[in-house]
This record gives structure tokens, C-alpha cells and sequence, in this order.
């Protein structure tokens, strides 16, 4: 699904970080780092929206940069930190936003459309907020509808920049576990740039981990915490 | 008692003059001098001759707005109270802050005491431009309003000025030049408003020019004047600014101009203001049945009936364009605001011979549109 | 349901354009009967001369006005959700000072609006001008992301280009000065068939072209990040904006005058009456009512024997709407 080859990333002057290969099929992956080790950077590489790199990344096979908007939108679905909106949506209307690569000129939601919502929806057990106001949930509900939102999207790859960065500790923990089960049940790849590492040997089934100018993948999962703690020197 | 709000305004304006005059009350209107001047038409000034001095008063005719104004000059220095203020005999230097002053000076021959003037850009008439310019007359209103520092460098011996604003006669009291108020533009005949000439003739020590052609033009006027007016001959006036139709009341001057020439106003109901506004369509509706139509506005040179009509097609169907008795004055290329004022005896048969009633005459403000 | 809900409200806001259309060609000063009325606008003839001219007039303000009112409202939406700012509008974000602009120089340089040159000229020039400061406004919304911010620029914009005009009076002469100001108060009255037609046909255009927006503009609410990843081409959809709402308020401004408030306040209430939010509803809906407070405005100005200026009757149309979009917003910010 996603390949990397021979890659150094940087901004301006600075080198962020290197890998030689990386290849990701399916599965939850967390995507750890300390702050301005390149996360967000990473995953702008995949959308193709950060240009300053050397080496080939492939998305499905072809390089992000030179499909179009469209094409990449139903390949790539994105969750970012702040859930905010424009207008007084529903909870279904934001869900539905997720289809819009899929539709014509018009926007009109079809049959099949409300299908995949109410799929969706039901795997996140959250068809009961259909008609409640977007603006009024919390911050971990927002998220949970974003996410929903993601996966309406029908994309084989998701990429979530720090999705829980506003949420408290319970909520963490729920998204922790959710996105698990999401990549389980979906068989999508799923890289989560995150902070919280109390969940990754039970939720992840690999981590990326960002240090020393270099990208690495860890599998062993009884080793992630001990692999990260040692390369961010704190025993 | 009750004041009325007028002369409470007059006592406010002029505190310091009234109390001199009651004074003297006893003794005033003496007849015996010569060069006097008595008010005929004229409603906005007064001429009061008392003993060794006159004073000189202007002020409001309607109701809706009020202001007044005096000067005192002396005719007897020995006479005069010597008490009182006056206003030097031997005028050196007066501003002007409109063109039409400059009118009522030029026919007095008197332009070389203006040295300061309000919008010289605006004076139309070749001659009086050449000679203003000559004369190295200064422009006291740069960017439309009257600057103080520039007026108070000209230090004029009066400023003759117009009440659109009373604040104005504040600050030039302030700065020390003596002001007076000029407002023949609010008189409701053209005689009248020519009579101000008089008024300059005071100033100007030319009483008797200023009687003389005042007289003239008041003779020649009463002659052409056609006594009953004529029902057959309606005639509405100027153009709209977008959907509102401006017409000069039933009692302003252009009217009364119109109406000595015996054509009947279209719209006879007279209102407070100097302009009742009317909506366009409902002149347009009007228009089928006006006579004639009577234009004053600035256009280019040449402008013609097929100019006017390309303005607003709707003007073809008015009976006045169908008719060819559109009378038009070009404001651009005429010299309506200044010499017109002073000849409204040919206003007058440029109106009688666009409407037929003169022969052998050569239009010089008003002719019919081709 | 709701989706019948929100068709039974356009249709229902057709037929009250449809309305006020006919109310605007009744009412006026002369009274001319609906039976004439309708003789005349099926092409016949009546007694009365001047009433053909008379209803033209009346029609052609009225159509002015429901185009414009149009226009406003969906450059309006576009900017809203461009900007996600429920504030913004080709007023506040001086969009129309920058026609007002481009006018300005071509009427105080002496082009008036009834030669062919100078009509041609003006249109060309508002529509740079309008352009000109959304692209300028663009610019500037990269490093500024408060709302009211960005607003505040707006207004900056607003006075530095009336302060610019009235340079430019100093060295107008005094009819060209007159036109302008006269110009400056906004009427949809006074439009000859002639330009009506441009008016009509440029207007009929861009309003089209907003169909192109509709899944932008859907994708939009959650910000431009999201939009890209939802498939938005981002620098066809910024063109299409600036292009679009430039044409739109540019034209209005050029033959109407610079009319606040409509763009502004009708989004707003689009947002209260329709549930929909997908802008394939929410474009017509603004289209509806954009037309219905235009035809509003015109009628009362009528009504008070033109002695309300359009744009202040705008004003008491829209100012409470944007008071309570001020209150409303506060309270989510707070």
C-alpha cells in the first residue's frame, strides 16, 4: 500500500530524516517522534503536499505527486487534531462530507452513499448522533465523527496527525482501542502520528518511530516501548 | 409679550449694533440726501438712512432659514455718531465667495476693488476672467471651502460672503475681517434680484449708476412683461438626479421669469422649500401634457433635441419634444449666473420670442432646442 | 422529508419574488392600471405615451434589483465559506471599495458613465479593482487567522480607497464629482435596457459558474486541509472564488453602486430558514433570497418617495441580521 525508497526528507536547510526502504501493507501503526521530528512533515510527504524530498514514495503503487486532488482523495483519507467546521452541521451532514470525492457536480448523496455512512457509523456506534448538532459534541465526540468521516471516505490508506491531541485520558484510551479494531475489521492501513505510548504494545502493530534523523519500523510489539524510551535516552 | 423668533435671532446676530440704534431711533430717516436708495422689489436687504450715517441690512425672506446682517457706513462724518463702527467710504479691497457678486461689481465697473475670490475657475464670462486674472485676483477657496490663512494674508476691507453656514461669519469676525451677507439668490423675481445692484451701489459710493440701470432694465423688463398668463402655455422645468425630479418651487425666480413671459407653471401648489421634489415618473406622466419644457443645465457645446432624447428614450413621448418646444439654457456655454443677472430683460424675450411671442430677436440665454 | 422541506421553502421563495415583481411594477407615483400593465409588457400599446417608459423603468429596476440582490448573496456565501468568516461579504472586505475604485478613476478622469467608452471602461475598471483587493485579501488570510481580523483589513481597504477617491476629487471637476457621489448612493434605478442586458447576461453567467463551486464549497466548511484531502483542487477553486465574487459584486457595484449588507446578511439567514447545508440547496436558496430583500429594499425605497437612500433601507435590513451573527459567534468563541 504505501513504499518508501531511498528517501531523505528535509525543510529549507534542515534534513528531518531518512529511510532507505519502507513498505506497509494493512494494520494500525503508530507514528512516534518527539516535537519537530518530522511527523506532520511525514505525512504531508505521503499526500504529496511537501515537495522537499529526495527518493520515491509510492502510494498504491504511483507517486502522490503527480495524481490529481481527486485521484488522491480516494486513495488518502486525513484526520487532523482540530475538528472545526463552517456552518451549523449535523453529525450525519459532516459524515456525508466523506462521500463527496465519489459525486457528481451536485453533490447529491446517493443510496449507496448512505450505505457506507450507516456501515460506518455503525462501526463507530455512533448512528444515534445522525441529527444532533455538530458544534455542540465535545472535543473526543468531534474527533470520533472525524473519524467516521475518514472512513466514509472509502480510502485504503488513513493518516491521522495527532487525532488525540486535544482529547482527555479516557477518550485516549477509547480512540486507542477503536482504531485497532478499525484496522482489524477494515483491513486499512492506518499510520497515527501520536504522543501516547501507554497503548502501543496492546493497540499497534508497528510502530514508526522518528529519532536521530532516522525513520525506523519497529514489529517486535513486546519491544516498542523499551525500542522508543532508549532512542529518546529516558529509561 | 412675545419675541418672535426672527428678531431674536436679528438682536443675537447684531447685539452690539441694536443698542446704538434704538439710541439714535429719534433722530433717523432723514430725507434730505441725495444718492438714496429706496428698496422696491428687493425683499433679503434694506438701505436705513439716518442722521450722518446708513446702515446697510440683509437678511433671511422665507421661513426656513434665519439669518440677518448689518453694516453701518457713514454719509455725514460730522455728523455720525462717533461712537459707532463704520465701514471705510473708500473701499480698497473686497473678497468675494460667489461669482454672482462678481456680476453686480462688473456692471458697476468697479472689478479692480475684488482682489479675492471663491472659485475662479468658475467665472464664465472671457472678459471678467482676463481681467481678474490681470489684476492678480486670489483664489481664497482652494479645495471648495474658504481658507482663513489665505483670506487673512488678502486682509480684505470686506468680505461679502453667502448664509449657507453661520459659523463661517464667526471665524472672520475672529480673525478681524469685517463680512456681510449677499443672499440675492433667494429673491423670487429677477427684478428683485437685480436690485441688489443698488446695494453695491452703496458700497461702492455709485448710488446713482446703480439707480440708473437698475431703472433701466426695470422699464424695459415692465414693457416686455405679459400681464395675464396665458392657460394654454403650461411649461415644466430642468431634469432628474436619478429618480427624483427637483422642481423650483411655484414662487422662485425662474418660475416668475417664466410666468412674466405668460406661460403657466405646471405645477402652481407652492411648497416652503425653494424645490419640491417630485418622483420621475410621475413628471414623465406630467410631461404628456406640458406645453413646454424648460432646461437649464450644463451640457457641451451644440447640444441638441436628439442628445437630450438619447439621455432617457422616455423623453420622446413628452408633449413639449414632440411638440419642439424643449427651451434650453446652456449653463456650460451661457452666462445665466452672471451677466444673466444682470439683464433679465433678455431672459425675458428669450423666452417671448422660443414661445412665438417676439419677432427679430437673437437668443442669448434661452433658445428652443433643435 | 427535510429535503422536501427546504424545495417547498425555494419554491415558495419564487413565488414571493414573483410577487414583489409585480407588486414593484404596480406601485409608483402615476397609477397605471395591471390591465395596461400587462398590455404593455406583452408588447402592446396604450393611450398614455409615457407609460410604456414608465413600466420599462419600473422592470428594469425591478430586474436590476433581483439580479443584484443575487449576485451579492452568493459572492457573499462564496466569501463566507472561502474565509469561513459568517462576516464576510463583498462590503466588509472592501471588495466593493476596489470597484468603487476602478470607477472612481474613470468617472473624475472624466469618462462619464453614458459614453460607450467610458461604460465599457467602467465595467473593466470595477471588475480589476475587485479583484484586485480579493486577491490582495487572499494574500493576506495566509498569515492572519482570526476572523474579525480579517474583517478589520476589509475596512482598512474600505477607507484607504475612499481616501484615495478623494484625492482624486481634487483634481475632478465638479459634474464629475456630482456623478460620482450621486453613484455612491446606491439605486437600482436609472439602468437603461442597454446596460440591464450586460448587467443581466454577466450576472446570469457567473451565477451559473457557481455550480463549479457547489463541492468546493461543501468540502470547504471543514477548512481548505481537509478540502484537498476530500479531492478539492485548491488553486482552481481560489481562482474560481476571485473570479467569481469579483464579477459579481464588481458589476452590481458598477451599475447600482456600492449596496452593503445584502451580501453579508443573506447567508446568514440561508443558514436559519434551509437545513440542507449542501451548497447545491444552499446557492439557489441565497440566489432566492438575495433577490426577494433586493426587491424589498427597491420597494420601500419607492414607497418612501425615494427619499431613503437604497443603502440605507439595506442597512435596516441587514445590520440586525449581523448583529445577531456578532452575538452568536462570540458566544461559540467564548
Amino acid at each position: 500500500m504505501l513504499e518508501l525508497k531511498d528517501i531523505t526528507v528535509a525543510v529549507g536547510e534542515r534534513r528531518l530524516f531518512a529511510v532507505k526502504s519502507l513498505v506497509l501493507q494493512k494494520g494500525m501503526i503508530a507514528l512516534v517522534g518527539r516535537n519537530g521530528s518530522g511527523k506532520s512533515t511525514f505525512i504531508r510527504t505521503i499526500l504529496g503536499e511537501h515537495a522537499d524530498f529526495s527518493g520515491t514514495v509510492l502510494v498504491d503503487g504511483k507517486n502522490p505527486e503527480s495524481l490529481s486532488a481527486l485521484q488522491k482523495s480516494r486513495l488518502v483519507s486525513v484526520v487532523y487534531s482540530r475538528p472545526r467546521i463552517f456552518g451549523n452541521h449535523t453529525v450525519l451532514d459532516v459524515l456525508a462530507l466523506g462521500r463527496l470525492p465519489y459525486q457528481n457536480l451536485f453533490s447529491k448523496i446517493s443510496a449507496a452513499d448512505l450505505h457506507v455512512i450507516d456501515q460506518m457509523a455503525g462501526l463507530l456506534k455512533i448512528k444515534d448522533w445522525y441529527a444532533k448538532s455538530f458544534n455542540v459534541l465535545s472535543d473526543g465526540e468531534k474527533q470520533l465523527v472525524m473519524i467516521g468521516r475518514a472512513l466514509v471516505q472509502d480510502t485504503p490508506l488513513l493518516l491521522m496527525d495527532e487525532p488525540a491531541a486535544f482529547l482527555d485520558v479516557v477518550n485516549r484510551f477509547e480512540l486507542s482501542v477503536l482504531l485497532k479494531k478499525i484496522a482489524d475489521e477494515t483491513g486499512k492501513l492506518i499510520i497515527c502520528s501520536t504522543h501516547q505510548l501507554d497503548r502501543v504494545e496492546k493497540d499497534c502493530d508497528g510502530v514508526l518511530l522518528l529519532a536521530d534523523e532516522e525513520l525506523k519500523l519497529l514489529t517486535d510489539s513486546s519491544n516498542f516501548l523499551k525500542t522508543i524510551n532508549a532512542s529518546f535516552g529516558i529509561s | 409679550m412675545k419675541y418672535s423668533p426672527v428678531l431674536l435671532f436679528f438682536c443675537f446676530l447684531s447685539a452690539g449694533c441694536v443698542r446704538h440704534q434704538q439710541q439714535n431711533s429719534a433722530s433717523s430717516k432723514i430725507a434730505e440726501i441725495h444718492d438714496t436708495v429706496v428698496v422696491k422689489y428687493a425683499e433679503g436687504f434694506d438701505v436705513n438712512y439716518y442722521d450722518g450715517y446708513l446702515a446697510l441690512i440683509s437678511h433671511s425672506i422665507r421661513q426656513n432659514s434665519f439669518f440677518a446682517d448689518t453694516l453701518f457706513l457713514q454719509t455725514d462724518p460730522l455728523k455720525a455718531d462717533s461712537s459707532m463702527s463704520y465701514l471705510s467710504r473708500n473701499l480698497n479691497s473686497i473678497a468675494c465667495q460667489s461669482s454672482t457678486h462678481i456680476a453686480f461689481l462688473d456692471l458697476l465697473n468697479e472689478l479692480d476693488v475684488v482682489t479675492g475670490l471663491c472659485g475662479m475657475e468658475y467665472i464664465q464670462n472671457v472678459a471678467v476672467h482676463e481681467k481678474l486674472q490681470k489684476n492678480g485676483t486670489l483664489e481664497i477657496c482652494p479645495g471648495e471651502q474658504v481658507s482663513i490663512e489665505a483670506l487673512q494674508k488678502l486682509n480684505p476691507d470686506l468680505f461679502l460672503i453667502y448664509p449657507f453656514e453661520t459659523t463661517g461669519k464667526e471665524k472672520y469676525n475672529a480673525s478681524g475681517i469685517t463680512s456681510f451677507y449677499i443672499a440675492e439668490y433667494l429673491e423670487t423675481t429677477a427684478l428683485a434680484r437685480l436690485e441688489w445692484i443698488k446695494l453695491f451701489g452703496v458700497l461702492m459710493n455709485k448710488v446713482n449708476e446703480a439707480n440708473a440701470y437698475f431703472e433701466k432694465v426695470e422699464t424695459e423688463y415692465l414693457q416686455l412683461k405679459r400681464a395675464p398668463v396665458d392657460s394654454a402655455r403650461t411649461f415644466i422645468l430642468n431634469l432628474p438626479f436619478k429618480d427624483n425630479w427637483h422642481m423650483p418651487s411655484a414662487n422662485s425666480l425662474v418660475v416668475n421669469l417664466f410666468e412674466d413671459a405668460g406661460l403657466r407653471y405646471y405645477y402652481p401648489e407652492t411648497g416652503l422649500t425653494e424645490n419640491d421634489l417630485h418622483s420621475k415618473e410621475a413628471v414623465w406622466n406630467d410631461a404628456l401634457f406640458a406645453d413646454y419644457w424648460i432646461i437649464m443645465a450644463s451640457r457641451p457645446a451644440g447640444f441638441s433635441m436628439a442628445d437630450l432624447v438619447a439621455e432617457e428614450p422616455a423623453y420622446a413621448g413628452f408633449k413639449a419634444v414632440i411638440q419642439n418646444q424643449v427651451i434650453f439654457c446652456n449653463t456650460a456655454t451661457s452666462n445665466y449666473f452672471s451677466s444673466g443677472i444682470a439683464e433679465p430683460q433678455v431672459m425675458l424675450k428669450d423666452i417671448l420670442f422660443a414661445t412665438g411671442q417676439l419677432e427679430d430677436h437673437e437668443p442669448e440665454y434661452f433658445f428652443l432646442l433643435n | 422529508m427535510k429535503i422536501k422541506a427546504d424545495i417547498l421553502l425555494l419554491l415558495a421563495g419564487l413565488l414571493l419574488i414573483t410577487l414583489l415583481f409585480g407588486l414593484n411594477l404596480l406601485i409608483g407615483d402615476v397609477h397605471i392600471p395591471w390591465s395596461d400593465i400587462t398590455t404593455l409588457l406583452s408588447g402592446g400599446e396604450v393611450e398614455q405615451k409615457t407609460w410604456s417608459y414608465i413600466v420599462e423603468s419600473r422592470l428594469n429596476r425591478s430586474v436590476a434589483a433581483v439580479f443584484s440582490g443575487a449576485a451579492l448573496a452568493v459572492a457573499g456565501i462564496i466569501l463566507q465559506v472561502y474565509f469561513r468568516n459568517p462576516l464576510a461579504g463583498p462590503g466588509v472586505l472592501g471588495i466593493t471599495s476596489g470597484a468603487s475604485l476602478g470607477v472612481a478613476f474613470v468617472i473624475l478622469g472624466g469618462a462619464g458613465a453614458a459614453s460607450i467608452a467610458g461604460g465599457i471602461g467602467i465595467i473593466a475598471a470595477g471588475i480589476i479593482g475587485a479583484m484586485a483587493v480579493l486577491a490582495l485579501l487572499m494574500f493576506v488570510s495566509r498569515f492572519v487567522h482570526n476572523p474579525v481580523t480579517l474583517l478589520v483589513l476589509g475596512l482598512m481597504f474600505g477607507y484607504f480607497t475612499s481616501a484615495i477617491i478623494n484625492v482624486l476629487f481634487l483634481w475632478a471637476n465638479l459634474d464629475d464629482t456630482r456623478e460620482y457621489v450621486l453613484w455612491g448612493l446606491g439605486s437600482f434605478e436609472g439602468i437603461s435596457t442597454e446596460n440591464l442586458i450586460v448587467l443581466v447576461s454577466v450576472i446570469g453567467l457567473f451565477l451559473l459558474m457557481a455550480v463549479f463551486l457547489i463541492k468546493p464549497l461543501n468540502a470547504l466548511v471543514l477548512g481548505s486541509e481537509y478540502a484537498s484531502s476530500l479531492g478539492v483542487n485548491l488553486k482552481t477553486t481560489k481562482l474560481l472564488v476571485i473570479s467569481i465574487t469579483g464579477v459579481l459584486a464588481a458589476v452590481v457595484t458598477v451599475y447600482c453602486g456600492p449596496i452593503s449588507f445584502i451580501g453579508v446578511a443573506v447567508p446568514q439567514l440561508v443558514r436559519i430558514l434551509w437545513t440542507s447545508k449542501n451548497h447545491t440547496v444552499q446557492i439557489p436558496a441565497v440566489i432566492i433570497l438575495g433577490a426577494i430583500l433586493a426587491l424589498l429594499s427597491d420597494i420601500t425605497v419607492r414607497l418612501s418617495g425615494n427619499s431613503l437612500p437604497l443603502n440605507t433601507v439595506t442597512a435596516l435590513i441587514g445590520a440586525p441580521v449581523i448583529i445577531y451573527t456578532i452575538i452568536k459567534l462570540n458566544k461559540r468563541l467564548a
